[in-house]
């Protein structure tokens, strides 16, 4: 953008820079033109006016020269009076002209020759009024006498106002090739200005020319490639194995792609606006998440939603809706709550069952006492009574026991306050017998004292699945210090539950998988592979934490990793 | 059940030492067991019940637990019997289809509970094995 920006300031400087040499060379050629005509009306006026008159000078004083060499031979008085008038007339004739050469006369050199050309005038005027007079007072003698000397002043004279003729004709000619020279340069520097105006323009014009043909030509395949990628993007769309919709501002459909129409059994035309979409499914607008869809044929199925606006197109603003068809899944997802429900149960039973034996097994045998006493005909009163009451002790303790496995598998989406020391004592509890069965030791280091806000029966499943699954693993080692410990601590965000075993750990070639619903490692006996699922799904989408697992020592450490911001944690 | 006397008659002398890490558990068998034997010992470990017998405690019969931490039930008869073959070895479980063993070195294997039906079938096993 910047560079065409640079480009396009360049091309202006450079149009504005020919406009100031074209103005320069215009002026230029006016001031040419204007000493041109200058130089064209001194020489139409001032050499050839001052040779002209200098020519009509020297006829002036040849025609005075002939009435003076006239006079001689009139012989009246009335004739020679009619001379002196010629005379008189001609010289008046030859001064006018003359005025005209001294008012005109140009250049240093002409100064001198009319002045000189003048003092000669004067003299042989003088000598002409002279011989008049004389010849008038008839005395042609004398005045004859006077002729010698006026004719050599006339020569004089002539010759000096043919010097003037000459003069001025030559200034003029000298004018004429100046102004010729003159012309002639003009026209070469016009043709040399002309010639650089006609390059300069011509290179930008061939710039300019060759730029907009490359742009042009880019914007023609720039034009190509955008038809293709509109083409490709719309067949993606049209293609996609997900349903997607796009509608307009004024909730046009702009666009619905073929799985869209395959799955609901609609003509593109059926559902041409958003209205008559959400009309089809009784009136419930779908943007964002779960929603039941209707087809035409009347099943129904469920689709994830999820909408971003696409910005303006064709004037428009548009948005983009997306859909996932999750009707198996959910499905699938049900049946695996339910199997994971039935798992958790398993687990109780197998709990119970561990945690009843021992009591079982005592008033078992408090009873076959009692009954090999009467067999043996020896019943002791007090020996039955106590008997009796250390039932009643066992009976007591195995009610409590199953109201603590009833609480936990309650069903109960509430939200507690609850510290994690009385979650892991109730783990501890619910565990102990089967751990014990198992010979195995839990190690409980617990540094957090606060309250946490969390679903308290999820927390404890969650544990509870991961301590079996640490149990099942150390249980099958042949191993003397057979230990679980679970270390539960918190940082700036989260509050993190370890569980870690030394039950020898999991193949880094499965590690990846034991959160899979379905996947176990174990015999049919032991494990469904939903255990750890479900800990997951918990973990993830009712608590917004992670749940990860790796080896570490002799075995495997699970991390329960609980965001803060989402348990509301509070300080003890 | 003058049967049951004559059986108790014949085996009430013999020394019994009793088994099991559960303490309440171990009482109440103790407290059967001295319905037909008058000398009844315990131990709550095999460790204690093996060291008992190495330092020449004349047991006739061992009634122990399988599942005890440290040393099983089985590991306990095997040992027993490297020491004395003529000790009577009576083993008992709660998960009996759990917890069963190699029967080269135990007598009999037993059920928890222990009832009258149980331990007449234990005794005449005693009295075949002892040869009274």
């Amino acid at each position: 953008m910047q560079k065409r920006k640079q480009e396009i300031i360049v091309i202006l400087l450079a149009f504005i820079s020919l406009l100031f040499i074209s103005v320069s060379a215009k002026l230029y050629l006016l001031k040419g033109i204007e000493e041109m005509h200058a130089f064209t009306a001194t020489i139409s006026n001032h050499p050839l006016e001052v040779s002209n008159a200098a020519l009509k000078y020297q006829l002036e004083l040849c025609r005075i020269n002939d009435e003076l060499d006239l006079m001689e031979t009139l012989s009246t008085q009335e004739r020679i009076l009619q001379s002196v008038d010629i005379i008189e007339t001609s010289k008046r004739g030859a001064e006018a002209n003359f005025e005209i050469i001294s008012r005109l006369i140009l250049g240093e050199e002409g100064r001198v020759l009319e002045s000189n050309t003048k003092q000669e005038f004067k003299e042989w005027e003088s000598s002409i009024n002279q011989t008049t007079s004389l010849y008038l007072k008839g005395a042609k003698a004398e005045a004859k006498s006077l002729l010698k000397r006026q004719e050599y002043l006339y020569e004089q004279l002539d010759e000096s106002a043919a010097k003037i003729n000459r003069y001025a004709r030559e200034k003029g000619l000298f004018y004429q090739k100046r102004s010729d020279d003159l012309y002639e340069e003009f026209k070469r520097h016009s043709f040399f200005v002309i010639m650089i105006v006609i390059a300069a323009f011509g290179s930008l014009g061939y710039y300019v020319v060759r730029r907009v043909s490359t742009f042009m030509q880019k914007n023609e395949k720039l034009t190509d490639e955008l038809l293709e990628k509109m083409r490709e993007t719309r067949m993606i769309i049209q293609e996609a194995p997900n349903p997607i919709m796009l509608h307009d501002e004024d909730a046009k459909v702009v666009m619905v792609n073929a799985e869209w129409l395959k799955l609901t059994g609609y003509d593109a035309r059926e559902i041409d606006t958003i209205e008559k979409w959400t009309q089809k499914n009784n009136g419930v607008k779908m943007d964002e998440g779960e929603f039941e869809v209707r087809t035409k044929d009347g099943k129904t199925m469920t689709w994830q939603f999820s909408s971003k606006p696409l910005g303006v197109i064709n004037g428009k603003k548009t948005v983009i809706s997306s859909a996932m068809d999750v009707t198996e899944l959910k499905t699938k997802d049900e049946l695996i709550l339910m199997q994971s429900r039935y798992v958790a149960m398993g687990q109780m039973i197998g709990m119970i069952a561990h945690q009843w034996r021992q009591p079982l097994s005592i008033i078992a045998m408090d009873v076959n006492n009692t009954l090999v006493d009467m067999a043996m005909g020896k019943v002791d009163e007090k020996e039955l009574e106590k008997s009796s009451r250390h039932i009643l002790a066992q009976t007591e303790y195995l009610s409590n026991t199953i109201n603590d496995f009833r609480n936990f598998f309650l069903v109960d989406n509430t939200i507690q306050s609850v510290s994690a020391q009385t979650v892991l004592e109730e783990i501890q509890s619910l565990l102990a017998a089967s751990l014990k069965y198992h010979e195995i030791s839990l190690e409980i280091q617990n540094k957090v004292l606060g309250a946490i806000a969390i679903n308290k029966g999820e927390l404890t499943q969650v544990l509870i699945n991961v301590i079996n699954n640490a149990k099942d693993a150390v249980a099958e080692r042949a191993k003397d210090d057979k230990k679980i410990w679970i270390d539960v601590g918190e940082d700036e965000n989260s509050i993190v539950f370890e569980v870690r075993d030394n039950g020898g750990g999991i193949k880094t070639s499965i590690m990846d998988k034991i959160f899979d619903p379905y996947f176990t490692t174990k015999n049919s006996l032991n494990g469904t592979g939903l255990g750890l699922y479900m800990s997951k799904l918990i973990v993830v989408q009712h608590f917004k934490g992670t749940i990860t697992a790796q080896n570490k020592d002799e075995g495997v450490c699970f991390t329960v990793r609980l965001p803060k911001q989402s348990m509301g944690a509070k300080d003890a | 059940m003058n049967n049951l006397t004559k059986i108790r008659e014949k085996v009430a002398l013999l020394r019994v030492l009793v088994v099991d890490d559960e303490d309440e558990l171990r009482e109440s068998v103790i407290k059967f067991m001295k319905k037909f034997f008058t000398s009844v010992d315990s131990a709550s470990n095999g460790a204690i019940a093996l060291a008992m017998l190495k330092e020449g405690a004349p047991y006739d019969v061992v009634l122990s637990d399988v599942r005890m931490p440290k040393m099983s039930g089985w590991e306990l008869a095997q040992m027993i019997s490297s020491l004395d073959k003529g000790v009577f070895i009576a083993l008992m479980t709660g998960s009996p289809e759990m917890d069963g063993g190699d029967m080269e070195h135990c007598d009999i294997y037993l059920a928890k509970p222990l009832d009258l039906e149980k331990m007449q079938v234990t005794l005449e096993a005693i009295i075949k094995k002892k040869g009274l």
